[in-house]
Protein backbone atom coordinates (compact mmCIF):
# COMPACT_ATOMS: atom_id res chain seq x y z
CA UNK A 1 0.00 0.00 0.00
CA UNK A 2 1.41 3.63 -1.04
CA UNK A 3 1.82 5.77 1.41
CA UNK A 4 -0.14 8.38 1.86
CA UNK A 5 0.93 12.07 1.64
CA UNK A 6 1.14 13.93 4.42
CA UNK A 7 -1.59 16.77 4.42
CA UNK A 8 -3.94 13.77 4.01
CA UNK A 9 -3.17 13.05 7.82
CA UNK A 10 -4.18 16.92 8.44
CA UNK A 11 -7.75 16.77 5.79
CA UNK A 12 -9.21 13.94 5.87
CA UNK A 13 -10.58 14.34 9.74
CA UNK A 14 -11.35 18.23 9.06
CA UNK A 15 -14.25 16.94 6.60
CA UNK A 16 -14.45 13.26 5.74
CA UNK A 17 -14.04 11.35 9.25
CA UNK A 18 -14.58 14.59 11.30
CA UNK A 19 -15.03 13.43 14.77
CA UNK A 20 -18.19 14.68 15.94
CA UNK A 21 -20.52 14.13 12.72
CA UNK A 22 -18.80 11.15 11.84
CA UNK A 23 -17.59 9.23 14.55
CA UNK A 24 -20.19 11.14 16.96
CA UNK A 25 -16.67 11.75 19.58
CA UNK A 26 -16.61 14.61 21.78
CA UNK A 27 -19.93 14.83 22.16
CA UNK A 28 -20.37 15.91 26.06
CA UNK A 29 -18.24 18.86 25.88
CA UNK A 30 -20.11 19.95 22.48
CA UNK A 31 -22.62 20.16 24.49
CA UNK A 32 -21.74 22.50 27.21
CA UNK A 33 -18.95 24.86 25.38
CA UNK A 34 -21.44 25.70 23.14
CA UNK A 35 -23.50 28.67 24.44
CA UNK A 36 -21.49 31.55 23.29
CA UNK A 37 -19.08 31.66 20.43
CA UNK A 38 -16.53 32.82 21.94
CA UNK A 39 -15.86 30.21 24.41
CA UNK A 40 -16.65 27.95 21.31
CA UNK A 41 -13.77 29.63 19.82
CA UNK A 42 -11.19 29.10 22.78
CA UNK A 43 -12.25 25.95 23.91
CA UNK A 44 -11.12 24.93 19.68
CA UNK A 45 -8.09 26.25 19.94
CA UNK A 46 -7.08 24.44 23.17
CA UNK A 47 -8.43 21.05 21.66
CA UNK A 48 -6.34 22.24 18.63
CA UNK A 49 -3.22 22.65 20.98
CA UNK A 50 -3.69 19.79 23.43
CA UNK A 51 -4.64 16.93 20.67
CA UNK A 52 -1.87 17.83 18.22
CA UNK A 53 1.13 17.39 20.68
CA UNK A 54 -0.24 14.66 22.59
CA UNK A 55 -0.63 13.16 19.58
CA UNK A 56 2.65 13.88 18.55
CA UNK A 57 4.27 12.95 21.57
CA UNK A 58 2.39 9.72 22.71
CA UNK A 59 4.05 8.97 18.88
CA UNK A 60 7.02 9.63 19.48
CA UNK A 61 7.51 7.24 22.39
CA UNK A 62 5.35 4.77 21.18
CA UNK A 63 8.13 2.10 20.25
CA UNK A 64 9.30 2.18 24.19
CA UNK A 65 5.32 2.36 25.36
CA UNK A 66 4.75 -1.32 27.63
CA UNK A 67 1.05 -2.21 25.87
CA UNK A 68 -0.61 -2.87 29.05
CA UNK A 69 -0.20 0.79 30.24
CA UNK A 70 -0.16 2.63 27.47
CA UNK A 71 -4.02 4.13 27.96
CA UNK A 72 -2.21 5.62 31.22
CA UNK A 73 0.90 6.58 29.73
CA UNK A 74 -1.93 8.46 26.81
CA UNK A 75 -3.73 10.45 29.81
CA UNK A 76 -0.55 11.34 31.63
CA UNK A 77 0.61 13.36 28.53
CA UNK A 78 -2.67 14.51 27.74
CA UNK A 79 -3.69 15.56 31.12
CA UNK A 80 -0.12 17.52 31.41
CA UNK A 81 -0.72 19.70 28.29
CA UNK A 82 -4.58 20.39 29.33
CA UNK A 83 -2.93 21.57 32.60
CA UNK A 84 -0.16 24.06 30.78
CA UNK A 85 -3.36 25.18 28.84
CA UNK A 86 -5.11 26.48 31.61
CA UNK A 87 -2.04 27.73 33.33
CA UNK A 88 -1.08 30.26 30.38
CA UNK A 89 -5.11 30.75 30.32
CA UNK A 90 -5.10 31.91 33.75
CA UNK A 91 -2.09 34.37 33.79
CA UNK A 92 -2.45 35.68 30.13
CA UNK A 93 -6.02 35.99 29.50
CA UNK A 94 -7.55 36.00 33.61
CA UNK A 95 -11.15 36.71 32.35
CA UNK A 96 -11.64 34.57 29.75
CA UNK A 97 -10.34 31.30 31.91
CA UNK A 98 -12.56 32.18 34.26
CA UNK A 99 -15.56 31.10 32.32
CA UNK A 100 -13.59 27.95 30.63
CA UNK A 101 -11.81 26.40 33.46
CA UNK A 102 -14.00 24.30 34.01
CA UNK A 103 -13.83 23.14 30.38
CA UNK A 104 -10.31 23.38 29.99
CA UNK A 105 -10.44 20.32 32.61
CA UNK A 106 -12.70 18.37 30.89
CA UNK A 107 -11.03 18.21 27.85
CA UNK A 108 -9.04 15.46 29.68
CA UNK A 109 -11.84 13.25 29.76
CA UNK A 110 -12.73 14.33 25.58
CA UNK A 111 -12.79 10.98 24.06
CA UNK A 112 -11.51 12.43 20.98
CA UNK A 113 -8.13 13.35 22.01
CA UNK A 114 -7.79 10.06 23.46
CA UNK A 115 -9.44 8.60 20.27
CA UNK A 116 -6.46 10.54 17.86
CA UNK A 117 -3.82 9.38 20.07
CA UNK A 118 -5.58 5.24 20.21
CA UNK A 119 -6.14 5.02 16.53
CA UNK A 120 -3.86 7.37 14.91
CA UNK A 121 -0.70 8.33 17.04
CA UNK A 122 0.23 5.16 18.83
CA UNK A 123 0.47 3.75 15.21
CA UNK A 124 2.20 5.73 12.98
CA UNK A 125 5.27 8.82 13.31
CA UNK A 126 5.18 11.57 15.12
CA UNK A 127 4.95 14.11 12.73
CA UNK A 128 1.85 12.57 10.58
CA UNK A 129 0.61 12.51 14.14
CA UNK A 130 0.57 15.55 15.32
CA UNK A 131 -0.80 16.62 11.93
CA UNK A 132 -3.75 14.29 12.25
CA UNK A 133 -4.52 15.60 15.73
CA UNK A 134 -4.43 18.86 14.16
CA UNK A 135 -7.11 18.36 11.72
CA UNK A 136 -8.64 16.15 13.68
CA UNK A 137 -8.91 18.89 16.55
CA UNK A 138 -10.12 21.74 13.74
CA UNK A 139 -12.76 19.74 12.39
CA UNK A 140 -14.35 19.53 15.96
CA UNK A 141 -13.91 22.95 16.33
CA UNK A 142 -15.34 24.17 13.22
CA UNK A 143 -18.57 22.05 14.32
CA UNK A 144 -18.60 23.71 17.79
CA UNK A 145 -18.53 27.40 16.44
CA UNK A 146 -21.10 26.39 13.78
CA UNK A 147 -23.09 25.22 16.90
CA UNK A 148 -22.44 27.79 18.91
CA UNK A 149 -23.60 30.65 16.27
CA UNK A 150 -26.97 28.92 15.88
CA UNK A 151 -27.07 28.91 19.96
CA UNK A 152 -25.93 32.47 20.32
CA UNK A 153 -27.89 34.19 17.79
CA UNK A 154 -31.43 32.46 18.80
CA UNK A 155 -30.69 32.04 22.65
CA UNK A 156 -29.31 35.14 23.43
CA UNK A 157 -29.95 37.32 20.50
CA UNK A 158 -25.91 37.83 19.73
CA UNK A 159 -22.80 37.06 18.25
CA UNK A 160 -19.83 37.35 20.01
CA UNK A 161 -21.76 38.89 22.43
CA UNK A 162 -22.37 41.80 20.04
CA UNK A 163 -26.23 42.01 19.58
CA UNK A 164 -27.83 41.79 16.53
CA UNK A 165 -30.97 42.05 17.29
CA UNK A 166 -32.78 45.74 18.00
CA UNK A 167 -33.70 45.82 21.60
CA UNK A 168 -37.04 47.33 19.82
CA UNK A 169 -37.92 43.88 18.37
CA UNK A 170 -37.64 42.46 21.91
CA UNK A 171 -41.46 42.23 24.03
CA UNK A 172 -41.97 44.34 26.24
CA UNK A 173 -44.91 45.26 28.40
CA UNK A 174 -46.76 47.66 25.65
CA UNK A 175 -46.00 44.94 22.90
CA UNK A 176 -46.80 41.45 24.72
CA UNK A 177 -46.48 39.75 21.35
CA UNK A 178 -43.11 41.04 20.09
CA UNK A 179 -39.63 38.60 19.52
CA UNK A 180 -38.54 36.37 22.92
CA UNK A 181 -35.75 34.64 23.01
CA UNK A 182 -35.46 31.17 22.41
CA UNK A 183 -34.80 29.96 25.96
CA UNK A 184 -33.98 26.48 24.97
CA UNK A 185 -30.90 27.09 23.60
CA UNK A 186 -29.37 28.08 26.07
CA UNK A 187 -30.43 24.98 27.98
CA UNK A 188 -27.42 21.69 26.87
CA UNK A 189 -30.73 19.97 24.97
CA UNK A 190 -30.73 22.10 22.18
CA UNK A 191 -26.84 21.34 21.12
CA UNK A 192 -28.19 17.40 20.79
CA UNK A 193 -30.72 19.02 18.23
CA UNK A 194 -28.28 21.10 16.29
CA UNK A 195 -25.19 18.54 16.39
CA UNK A 196 -28.34 15.82 15.34
CA UNK A 197 -29.68 18.37 12.57
CA UNK A 198 -25.57 18.84 11.19
CA UNK A 199 -25.30 14.85 10.95
CA UNK A 200 -28.55 14.32 9.17
CA UNK A 201 -26.90 17.40 6.76
CA UNK A 202 -23.87 15.79 6.48
CA UNK A 203 -24.69 12.71 5.77
CA UNK A 204 -27.23 14.29 2.83
CA UNK A 205 -23.90 15.93 1.20
CA UNK A 206 -22.06 12.26 1.66
CA UNK A 207 -24.66 10.17 0.62
CA UNK A 208 -23.62 7.79 3.71
CA UNK A 209 -27.17 6.20 4.74
CA UNK A 210 -25.43 4.04 7.19
CA UNK A 211 -23.56 6.02 10.45
CA UNK A 212 -21.55 3.93 12.32
CA UNK A 213 -20.95 4.40 15.68
CA UNK B 1 12.16 -14.38 33.88
CA UNK B 2 11.31 -12.63 30.65
CA UNK B 3 8.04 -11.56 32.36
CA UNK B 4 9.96 -10.06 35.15
CA UNK B 5 11.92 -7.86 33.35
CA UNK B 6 8.84 -6.71 31.51
CA UNK B 7 7.39 -5.84 34.55
CA UNK B 8 10.06 -4.17 35.74
CA UNK B 9 10.50 -1.97 32.55
CA UNK B 10 6.82 -1.08 32.47
CA UNK B 11 7.39 0.84 36.19
CA UNK B 12 10.31 2.17 34.65
CA UNK B 13 8.20 3.73 31.99
CA UNK B 14 5.67 5.22 34.43
CA UNK B 15 7.55 6.27 36.90
CA UNK B 16 9.84 7.93 33.96
CA UNK B 17 7.12 9.68 32.62
CA UNK B 18 4.98 11.08 35.53
CA UNK B 19 8.25 12.66 36.19
CA UNK B 20 9.20 13.92 33.43
CA UNK B 21 5.52 15.47 33.08
CA UNK B 22 5.50 16.09 37.07
CA UNK B 23 8.59 18.59 36.33
CA UNK B 24 7.59 20.02 33.49
CA UNK B 25 4.16 21.22 34.92
CA UNK B 26 5.77 21.80 38.12
CA UNK B 27 8.42 24.98 36.06
CA UNK B 28 5.06 26.24 34.11
CA UNK B 29 3.48 27.10 37.27
CA UNK B 30 6.43 28.35 39.21
CA UNK B 31 7.10 30.20 35.94
CA UNK B 32 3.50 31.75 35.25
CA UNK B 33 3.26 32.34 39.07
CA UNK B 34 3.75 35.93 39.61
CA UNK B 35 2.28 36.71 36.36
CA UNK B 36 -1.11 34.71 37.43
CA UNK B 37 -1.34 36.98 40.96
CA UNK B 38 -0.08 39.88 38.82
CA UNK B 39 -3.34 39.06 36.61
CA UNK B 40 -5.63 38.70 39.61
CA UNK B 41 -4.84 41.33 41.33
CA UNK B 42 -5.28 43.59 38.24
CA UNK B 43 -8.69 41.32 37.60
CA UNK B 44 -9.74 42.51 41.37
CA UNK B 45 -8.74 46.11 41.25
CA UNK B 46 -10.81 46.37 37.91
CA UNK B 47 -13.74 45.03 39.54
CA UNK B 48 -13.62 47.25 42.32
CA UNK B 49 -13.60 50.02 39.61
CA UNK B 50 -16.37 48.69 38.23
CA UNK B 51 -18.51 48.10 40.93
CA UNK B 52 -18.23 51.85 42.10
CA UNK B 53 -18.67 52.66 38.77
CA UNK B 54 -15.48 54.63 37.92
CA UNK B 55 -14.33 52.36 35.17
CA UNK B 56 -16.97 51.14 33.18
CA UNK B 57 -18.02 47.26 31.77
CA UNK B 58 -16.55 48.29 28.22
CA UNK B 59 -13.42 49.75 30.09
CA UNK B 60 -13.90 53.42 30.35
CA UNK B 61 -13.09 55.95 33.22
CA UNK B 62 -16.54 57.72 34.20
CA UNK B 63 -17.26 60.18 36.60
CA UNK B 64 -20.71 61.14 37.76
CA UNK B 65 -21.58 64.67 36.74
CA UNK B 66 -24.18 67.58 38.73
CA UNK B 67 -27.54 65.32 37.49
CA UNK B 68 -25.94 62.03 38.56
CA UNK B 69 -25.37 60.68 35.58
CA UNK B 70 -22.21 59.01 34.32
CA UNK B 71 -20.16 60.56 31.25
CA UNK B 72 -16.90 59.55 30.45
CA UNK B 73 -13.94 60.56 31.64
CA UNK B 74 -9.70 60.31 30.98
CA UNK B 75 -6.97 60.31 33.48
CA UNK B 76 -5.33 63.15 34.08
CA UNK B 77 -2.44 63.88 36.42
CA UNK B 78 -4.20 61.59 39.04
CA UNK B 79 -7.67 63.06 38.57
CA UNK B 80 -10.84 62.16 36.48
CA UNK B 81 -11.92 65.07 34.11
CA UNK B 82 -14.50 64.33 31.80
CA UNK B 83 -13.88 63.88 27.98
CA UNK B 84 -15.44 64.12 24.76
CA UNK B 85 -12.73 61.71 23.09
CA UNK B 86 -12.23 58.95 25.58
CA UNK B 87 -9.78 56.46 25.25
CA UNK B 88 -10.18 52.51 26.84
CA UNK B 89 -8.31 52.67 30.51
CA UNK B 90 -4.92 51.00 30.56
CA UNK B 91 -4.18 48.66 33.08
CA UNK B 92 -1.60 50.95 34.55
CA UNK B 93 -3.99 53.71 34.68
CA UNK B 94 -6.59 51.42 36.07
CA UNK B 95 -4.09 50.45 39.57
CA UNK B 96 -2.69 53.83 39.35
CA UNK B 97 -6.46 55.14 40.39
CA UNK B 98 -6.93 52.00 42.47
CA UNK B 99 -3.88 53.10 44.48
CA UNK B 100 -4.69 56.57 44.73
CA UNK B 101 -8.51 56.63 45.90
CA UNK B 102 -8.87 53.29 47.02
CA UNK B 103 -7.88 52.50 50.24
CA UNK B 104 -8.41 48.96 52.33
CA UNK B 105 -10.11 49.41 56.10
CA UNK B 106 -10.81 47.54 58.77
CA UNK B 107 -13.97 47.65 61.23
CA UNK B 108 -14.20 45.74 64.07
CA UNK B 109 -17.95 44.65 65.81
CA UNK B 110 -18.71 48.07 67.22
CA UNK B 111 -18.56 49.68 63.50
CA UNK B 112 -15.57 51.59 64.39
CA UNK B 113 -12.78 52.02 61.78
CA UNK B 114 -9.37 51.37 61.56
CA UNK B 115 -6.43 51.63 58.77
CA UNK B 116 -4.12 48.61 58.38
CA UNK B 117 -1.39 49.98 59.66
CA UNK B 118 -3.02 51.10 62.77
CA UNK B 119 -3.27 47.58 63.58
CA UNK B 120 -0.05 46.38 61.93
CA UNK B 121 -2.03 43.99 59.54
CA UNK B 122 -0.38 43.28 56.09
CA UNK B 123 -2.87 44.26 53.71
CA UNK B 124 -1.74 41.33 51.36
CA UNK B 125 -1.33 38.25 53.73
CA UNK B 126 -5.07 39.61 54.95
CA UNK B 127 -6.42 39.14 51.84
CA UNK B 128 -4.28 35.54 51.07
CA UNK B 129 -5.53 34.10 54.19
CA UNK B 130 -9.37 35.56 54.42
CA UNK B 131 -10.48 36.00 51.07
CA UNK B 132 -11.22 32.18 50.40
CA UNK B 133 -13.20 31.98 54.10
CA UNK B 134 -15.00 35.13 54.31
CA UNK B 135 -14.34 38.35 55.78
CA UNK B 136 -17.11 38.14 58.03
CA UNK B 137 -15.90 35.89 61.41
CA UNK B 138 -12.78 37.98 61.99
CA UNK B 139 -12.60 40.38 64.47
CA UNK B 140 -11.29 42.75 61.73
CA UNK B 141 -13.62 43.04 58.86
CA UNK B 142 -12.49 44.17 55.53
CA UNK B 143 -13.96 47.41 53.72
CA UNK B 144 -12.72 49.68 51.20
CA UNK B 145 -12.77 53.20 51.58
CA UNK B 146 -13.28 54.85 48.11
CA UNK B 147 -11.67 58.55 48.36
CA UNK B 148 -13.30 61.60 46.47
CA UNK B 149 -12.29 62.34 43.30
CA UNK B 150 -10.02 65.25 44.09
CA UNK B 151 -6.67 66.59 44.71
CA UNK B 152 -4.62 64.95 47.20
CA UNK B 153 -4.16 68.24 48.91
CA UNK B 154 -8.32 67.95 49.18
CA UNK B 155 -9.10 64.33 49.11
CA UNK B 156 -8.68 63.59 52.72
CA UNK B 157 -10.96 67.00 53.88
CA UNK B 158 -13.54 65.67 51.28
CA UNK B 159 -16.27 63.14 52.37
CA UNK B 160 -15.41 59.89 50.39
CA UNK B 161 -17.02 58.94 47.23
CA UNK B 162 -18.53 56.21 48.52
CA UNK B 163 -17.31 52.04 50.53
CA UNK B 164 -16.85 49.20 49.00
CA UNK B 165 -17.85 45.82 51.51
CA UNK B 166 -16.98 42.30 50.15
CA UNK B 167 -19.70 40.00 49.46
CA UNK B 168 -19.75 35.83 49.50
CA UNK B 169 -22.14 33.17 49.72
CA UNK B 170 -22.53 29.98 47.35
CA UNK B 171 -23.89 29.69 44.32
CA UNK B 172 -25.09 26.35 42.49
CA UNK B 173 -21.64 24.70 41.55
CA UNK B 174 -18.96 26.63 43.86
CA UNK B 175 -18.79 29.95 46.71
CA UNK B 176 -19.46 33.44 45.22
CA UNK B 177 -17.66 36.13 45.45
CA UNK B 178 -18.68 39.96 44.86
CA UNK B 179 -18.47 43.60 45.86
CA UNK B 180 -20.77 45.88 46.82
CA UNK B 181 -19.84 49.83 46.68
CA UNK B 182 -22.43 52.02 48.67
CA UNK B 183 -22.57 56.52 48.35
CA UNK B 184 -21.32 57.64 51.39
CA UNK B 185 -24.93 57.78 53.26
CA UNK B 186 -24.02 53.96 53.70
CA UNK B 187 -27.33 52.72 52.09
CA UNK B 188 -27.74 53.59 48.69
CA UNK B 189 -26.10 50.91 45.72
CA UNK B 190 -23.75 52.89 43.63
CA UNK B 191 -22.76 49.14 41.67
CA UNK B 192 -22.33 45.60 42.36
CA UNK B 193 -19.40 43.07 40.89
CA UNK B 194 -19.95 39.80 41.34
CA UNK B 195 -16.35 38.61 40.35
CA UNK B 196 -15.89 35.07 41.41
CA UNK B 197 -18.11 32.51 40.34
CA UNK B 198 -18.53 29.12 38.54
CA UNK B 199 -21.69 29.05 37.90
CA UNK B 200 -23.58 27.86 34.93
CA UNK B 201 -22.59 30.09 31.55
CA UNK B 202 -25.70 31.24 30.49
CA UNK B 203 -27.78 30.73 33.41
CA UNK B 204 -26.54 31.44 37.00
CA UNK B 205 -22.91 32.50 35.08
CA UNK B 206 -25.40 35.93 34.34
CA UNK B 207 -24.66 37.33 38.14
CA UNK B 208 -21.31 38.37 36.22
CA UNK B 209 -22.63 39.84 33.34
CA UNK B 210 -23.51 43.47 32.87
CA UNK B 211 -27.01 43.41 32.42
CA UNK B 212 -27.62 41.92 35.41
CA UNK B 213 -25.32 43.85 37.45
CA UNK B 214 -26.80 47.41 36.10
CA UNK B 215 -29.81 46.71 38.17
CA UNK B 216 -28.24 47.18 41.45
CA UNK B 217 -28.36 50.75 40.75
CA UNK B 218 -29.55 53.19 43.47
CA UNK B 219 -31.14 50.10 44.97
CA UNK B 220 -31.68 50.34 48.83
CA UNK B 221 -29.91 48.21 50.99
CA UNK B 222 -32.35 48.65 53.54
CA UNK B 223 -35.44 47.79 53.28
CA UNK B 224 -37.29 51.27 53.85
CA UNK B 225 -40.70 51.73 56.08
CA UNK B 226 -43.51 52.83 54.61
CA UNK B 227 -44.39 55.90 56.81
CA UNK B 228 -41.70 57.19 59.44
CA UNK B 229 -37.80 57.25 58.88
CA UNK B 230 -36.17 54.09 58.23
CA UNK B 231 -34.61 52.73 61.52
CA UNK B 232 -31.16 51.52 60.20
CA UNK B 233 -30.86 49.55 63.73
CA UNK B 234 -33.71 46.85 62.75
CA UNK B 235 -34.70 47.38 58.76
CA UNK B 236 -33.60 44.28 57.21
CA UNK B 237 -30.56 44.25 55.30
CA UNK B 238 -29.91 43.19 51.94
CA UNK B 239 -31.16 42.91 48.62
CA UNK B 240 -34.12 40.91 47.19
CA UNK B 241 -34.55 38.72 44.20
CA UNK B 242 -38.11 38.57 42.41
CA UNK B 243 -39.30 36.69 39.41
CA UNK B 244 -38.38 38.62 36.46
CA UNK B 245 -41.89 40.66 35.89
CA UNK B 246 -43.24 40.86 39.20
CA UNK B 247 -40.85 43.97 39.52
CA UNK B 248 -43.42 46.11 37.95
CA UNK B 249 -46.27 44.86 40.67
CA UNK B 250 -44.40 45.62 43.89
CA UNK B 251 -44.75 48.79 45.94
CA UNK B 252 -42.43 51.58 45.60
CA UNK B 253 -40.69 51.01 48.82
CA UNK B 254 -40.19 47.07 47.75
CA UNK B 255 -38.82 47.74 44.28
CA UNK B 256 -36.08 50.05 46.06
CA UNK B 257 -35.33 46.84 47.53
CA UNK B 258 -35.43 44.28 45.00
CA UNK B 259 -34.17 43.46 41.58
CA UNK B 260 -35.26 41.12 38.53
CA UNK B 261 -34.05 36.98 38.97
CA UNK B 262 -32.35 34.96 36.20
CA UNK B 263 -35.01 32.31 34.62
CA UNK B 264 -33.35 29.03 35.20
CA UNK B 265 -31.21 29.81 38.10
CA UNK B 266 -33.11 29.84 40.95
CA UNK B 267 -30.47 27.82 43.40
CA UNK B 268 -27.41 30.54 42.40
CA UNK B 269 -30.29 33.76 42.79
CA UNK B 270 -31.06 32.26 46.37
CA UNK B 271 -27.31 32.03 46.55
CA UNK B 272 -27.15 35.54 46.30
CA UNK B 273 -29.64 36.55 48.24
CA UNK B 274 -28.51 34.93 51.51
CA UNK B 275 -25.13 35.96 50.31
CA UNK B 276 -26.32 39.76 50.80
CA UNK B 277 -28.17 39.25 53.82
CA UNK B 278 -25.42 37.26 55.53
CA UNK B 279 -22.06 39.03 54.01
CA UNK B 280 -24.09 42.71 55.19
CA UNK B 281 -25.80 41.68 58.46
CA UNK B 282 -22.02 42.12 60.46
CA UNK B 283 -21.47 45.65 58.58
CA UNK B 284 -24.59 46.66 60.09
CA UNK B 285 -23.29 49.14 62.98
CA UNK B 286 -20.15 50.23 60.65
CA UNK B 287 -22.99 51.41 58.10
CA UNK B 288 -25.00 52.74 60.71
CA UNK B 289 -21.44 54.85 61.62
CA UNK B 290 -20.84 55.59 57.80
CA UNK B 291 -24.82 57.34 57.41
CA UNK B 292 -24.27 59.05 60.55
CA UNK B 293 -20.89 61.03 59.72
CA UNK B 294 -21.75 61.38 56.00
CA UNK B 295 -25.65 60.93 55.52
CA UNK B 296 -26.03 64.70 55.71
CA UNK B 297 -23.78 65.96 53.25
CA UNK B 298 -24.57 63.58 50.17
CA UNK B 299 -27.71 62.91 49.14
Amino acid sequence: MAKPPLKHFFITPIWKDNQILVAILGICSALAVTIQVNTALVMGLAVMFVTSLSSFFVSLIRKITPDNVRMIAQLVIISTFVIIVDQFLKAFSYELSKTLSVFVGLIITNCLVMGRAESIAKNTAPLPAFLDGLGAAAGYALVIIAVALIREFFGFGSILGYALIPETWYASPEHPNYYVNANIMALAPSAFFIIGFFIWIYNLIERKYNVVG
Amino acid sequence: MAEKKSQLNTYIFIITLCLISGLLLATVSELLKNRQQEARKAYLYKQLLISARILSYDNYFQIPDKKGNFIQAKLQDDLLVPTDTPTKATQSEISKVFKTRVRPMLTDKDGNSFTFEQKEIDYETYLNIYESKGYTPYPYRLYYEIKANRKKEHMEKTPPYGFTIPINGYGLWDAIFGLLTLKPNGTTVIGVSWYEEKETPGLGGEISEKWWQIQFYNKQIFRQSPNERTNLKSASLGIDIVKPGVMKTLPKIKKEHAVDGVTGATITMNGVMLAFKDSLAPYRKLLININKKYGKTST
